[in-house]
């Protein structure tokens, strides 16, 4: 008569797994309307949004004071903002309906600002001479004065919205996707020759809209997230190489983790799922605490054994997950912190959420109108 | 009068207390010119800290009463004796040791002046003679603020971004006629040197400053500045890692290009031609910390300086030979540091909330020797009292600038990780306007506790019992 609780194992005290975020430090006000997208620059100083009033902005982050606006529409949101992940260059990428804007945002030193401007334009004379391509499922073209002066150096035009951007880790690739674009969905942007391309040929491979994309962060695999299905391609071979099946009714978001081998799903059903890659096709856990959809999920790079999911019930809620270099051994995972703040606008919660890149501090985005720092 | 007796007459003072039940006290303090010739003694259970403080003045012979507050396990006695023993589950029957400090009086409102955005740093003039107050704005600009607030001198525009550090180097003086310098920081890169001669007549107009001399050096924000007047040499803090050594004799510096204008200033630009400066270079780069330096302060011995980082940790330099002499680190992002001299003490203000003391010596072999807790968000300003060695004040993005004293730690807080809000603050100071962050705090014994925020105001705030400045006198 062995208490059959007594032989689970003990999960850690959240208090022996410090440090993660558990306080709003700083509220980033300006934005009018839902702020879509957050995204923390390489270095760490900078923080970026993108909202439904047609504007990116770049945020002091402990201070939370605007540094710089760009107004880039009208009447469309900026869905999708993105740091060129190396620290050189200082290039952020943002979706605002059918166009993809390369900016150097005007707040680094000349040199900084130079060599980012040298990288997005290198392109220009190599895109000249490969006219013809009337199939190209983007257009590379250089803004409009306006625009120019304000650091925006390439706009990309594709089809349809863009909904999602996804940088390559060595920036010279990224990744969009355009989920009314029945054929061409997904697109490979290259910005040292200024070429874009849709990555299969299959029509078989692109089955179901796509949500969202990235790359693996070490091999060449490109992960594509629809609404039930995440399918892994085989980049160098062009193929299909696994499909993994979370059981989701409708997936939001994804994130692979650094080390490449686990990947966290967000559901629209509120369900959180863990894959770990080398397991199964299916989840190795489900995480239910949302009372709402789930939006955006994200995995810490810089470091710490920390994830997050950000939901429509207006709250982010960390974890800590731990991997093992055993390969016998299963994942850690202790659910951590509640974050609460952001107020539900018409249903609307968490939209986005990112990590910092070296500190344990998060970066959330809300349709209340606010992005907030947690530390 | 014998000490015996002197205690009787003490006792006297409350003679309601002549039954009530006694204990021992052992009675201490640091400052030498307070000690009292008898240490031992037994007094009432019921006496609190006005009670002891006569017991401590009647010992002492003062002329005129000094209030002492009394410390008991690293906690200020804040109920009576007899309480506090059934609180911590202490017998009377044991001796009680007992530290005695001056009582830190409470700091109250006494005014604020508004600017027109929101305000990063201050630093006040320490001529006595006439106080005034430079602050530096996220417009771009520093001010000069009379205590009755008037602005006496504006900077011109010649930052593209916010002004993110200021500091005297000669003070200005409105007896002699004579010219006073400061410096600016700010997120565009780089310093500028300002002069300027106050006027002899209050009433006139706001002087427009240019500035002399531009400090090109930093790849990103600049985030504090310190000056020595004994080397006339000054410190940069910056979030591109590094450190920079610049003297304010510009004949020691080397010529450098202005830098290459970004598209940014080019359009700033367009509206306001900045003045023409001469451009220079550091003494020395100082790249010892891998992440954004938060401040860079100079050491009791100007050859040496202090710094802290997002890195985590606290550096000591040697200026001469710009080499790291000794490097602690802590367990989180530090944003702002203060030296305690007397003590060999550091104070650093971490992102995590918390004040650490540090003991820099190179011979000191533990990382940290005490936390304070209290506030809710980053602690991002740290200054000396100007008339106790054991006490701080701190700015915090919660809103409050909170003051601290050394002395009232206890042992039980003594652990980072302790959830508990032991060693607390012995003062609250919210901002009048009800909200927003303070982004820097400075203190001096004519003007008081002044504090800068987001929302835009210079707060001031002073114990009742210091030396009577007339400030707000025209109001
Ligand atoms: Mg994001």
């Amino acid at each position: 008569n062995i208490d059959p609780a007594s032989l689970l194992p003990k999960l850690p005290s959240p208090d022996d797994l410090k440090p993660f975020p558990t306080t709003c430090a700083t509220v980033y006000r300006g934005h009018e309307g839902r702020v879509r997208s957050v995204a923390a620059d390489p270095t760490g100083v900078w923080v970026a949004t993108g909202g439904d009033d047609g504007t990116v902005r770049v945020w002091e982050i402990l201070t939370g004071r605007q540094v710089w606006k760009l107004k880039v529409s009208s009447d469309e949101a900026v869905d999708s903002v993105t740091w060129r992940p190396t620290p050189e260059g200082r290039i952020l990428a943002a979706a605002c309906g059918n166009e993809i804007l390369l900016v150097v945002p005007p707040i680094f030193d000349s040199e900084e600002e130079s060599r980012g401007k040298e990288i997005l334009s290198a392109g220009f004379g190599y895109a000249a001479n490969k006219q013809g391509t009337k199939e190209a499922p983007g257009t590379w073209a250089k803004p409009d004065s306006g625009l120019e002066e304000e650091g925006v150096v390439v706009v990309i035009t594709v089809r349809k919205t863009v909904k999602y951007i996804a940088w390559h880790r060595r920036g010279d690739y990224l990744v969009t996707v355009s989920p009314e674009d029945v054929r061409r969905a997904v697109c490979i942007h290259r910005v040292s020759t200024h070429l874009s391309q849709t990555p299969f040929k299959e029509k078989s491979v692109t089955k179901g809209i796509p949500q969202k994309v990235q790359f693996h962060p070490s091999k060449p695999l490109l992960f594509v997230a629809t609404k039930r299905y995440i399918r892994i391609y085989d980049l160098a071979k062009a193929e299909l190489s696994k499909t993994l099946k979370p059981g989701a009714r409708w997936i939001s978001s994804i994130d692979i983790h650094p080390q490449g081998d686990n990947l966290i799903v967000g559901s629209y059903d509120k369900r959180l799922l863990w894959h770990d890659l080398d397991l199964s096709t299916k989840p190795y856990r489900t995480l239910r605490y949302h009372d709402k959809g789930i939006r955006a999920v994200s995995f810490h790079r810089g470091g710490f054994p920390l994830f997050c999911s950000s939901s429509d019930d207006g709250t982010v809620q960390v974890f800590h997950g731990r991997i093992y270099s055993d390969l016998m051994e299963n994942a850690l995972i202790v659910p951590l912190k509640v974050l609460k703040g952001h107020k539900i606008v018409s249903h609307l919660g968490v939209l986005d959420v990112e990590w910092h890149p070296k500190q344990p501090w998060l970066f959330s985005a809300g349709a209340d109108g606010t992005a907030r720092l947690w530390n | 009068m014998t000490a015996r007796a002197r205690m009787a007459d003490a006792m006297d003072v409350d003679s309601a207390a002549a039954s009530a039940p006694r204990v021992q006290i052992n009675l201490s303090t640091r400052d030498p010119t307070l000690s009292v010739p008898l240490q031992s003694l037994r007094v009432p259970t019921n006496l609190k800290r006005y009670g002891l403080s006569t017991l401590v003045n009647h010992l002492l012979e003062t002329p005129k009463p000094i209030p002492f507050d009394f410390l008991v396990d690293g906690q200020y006695l804040r109920t009576s004796i007899d309480e506090y023993l059934t609180q911590a589950g202490l017998s009377s029957e044991k001796p009680l040791d007992v530290e005695y400090v001056r009582s830190q009086l409470p700091p109250t409102y006494i005014g604020s002046f508004e600017q027109d955005d929101w305000i990063s740093s201050i630093h006040i003039s320490s001529s006595s003679a006439s106080p005034s107050i430079l602050t530096g704005s996220f417009n771009g600009s520093a001010q000069i603020t009379s205590l009755s607030g008037d602005i006496l001198a504006r900077t011109v525009p010649m930052h593209t971004q916010s002004v993110k550090a200021v500091t005297w180097v000669s003070h200005p003086s409105s007896t002699e006629n004579r010219e006073a310098t400061f410096l600016t920081a700010s997120l565009d890169r780089t310093i500028n040197l300002w002069s300027y001669t106050p006027s002899s007549d209050p009433s006139s107009t706001t002087i427009p400053i240019a500035p002399r001399t531009s400090y090109i050096s930093h790849k990103s924000t600049i985030t504090s500045l310190s000056h020595s007047s004994s080397t006339s040499q000054f410190l940069s803090s910056s979030s591109d890692h590094t450190i920079a050594l610049w003297s304010t004799n510009s004949s020691l510096l080397p010529t450098v290009p202005a830098p290459t204008s970004t598209s940014f200033t080019r359009k700033r630009r367009r509206t306001s031609k900045p003045p023409p400066t001469e451009k220079r270079g550091p003494l020395a780069v100082l790249s010892a910390h891998s992440a954004p330096v938060s401040q860079v302060i100079h050491a009791q011995d100007p050859t040496a300086a202090y710094s802290v980082s997002w890195d985590k940790s606290i550096i000591t330099h040697d200026l001469v030979t710009a080499q790291v002499v000794d490097t602690r680190v802590t367990q989180h992002a530090l944003l702002s540091i203060a030296t305690l001299p007397s003590l060999n003490l550091i104070a650093a203000g971490s992102a995590a909330r918390h004040i650490t003391l540090h003991d820099p010596r190179v011979s000191s072999s533990t990382v940290q020797n005490a936390v304070f807790r209290g506030h809710t968000n980053a602690v991002v300003g740290l200054v000396k009292s100007p008339e106790s060695d054991y006490v701080f004040a701190s700015a915090g993005h919660d809103g409050c600038v909170r003051i601290w004293d050394v002395r009232s730690v206890s042992s039980a807080s003594e652990s980072v990780e302790r959830s508990d809000k032991t060693g607390g603050s012995l003062f609250v100071i919210k901002r009048e306007s009800g909200s927003g962050k303070v982004f820097g705090v400075d203190w001096s014994k004519d003007v008081g506790l002044v504090s800068v925020g987001e929302d835009k105001k210079i707060q001031i705030n002073r114990g009742e019992g210091m030396t009577e400045v007339n400030v707000l006198e025209q109001s």
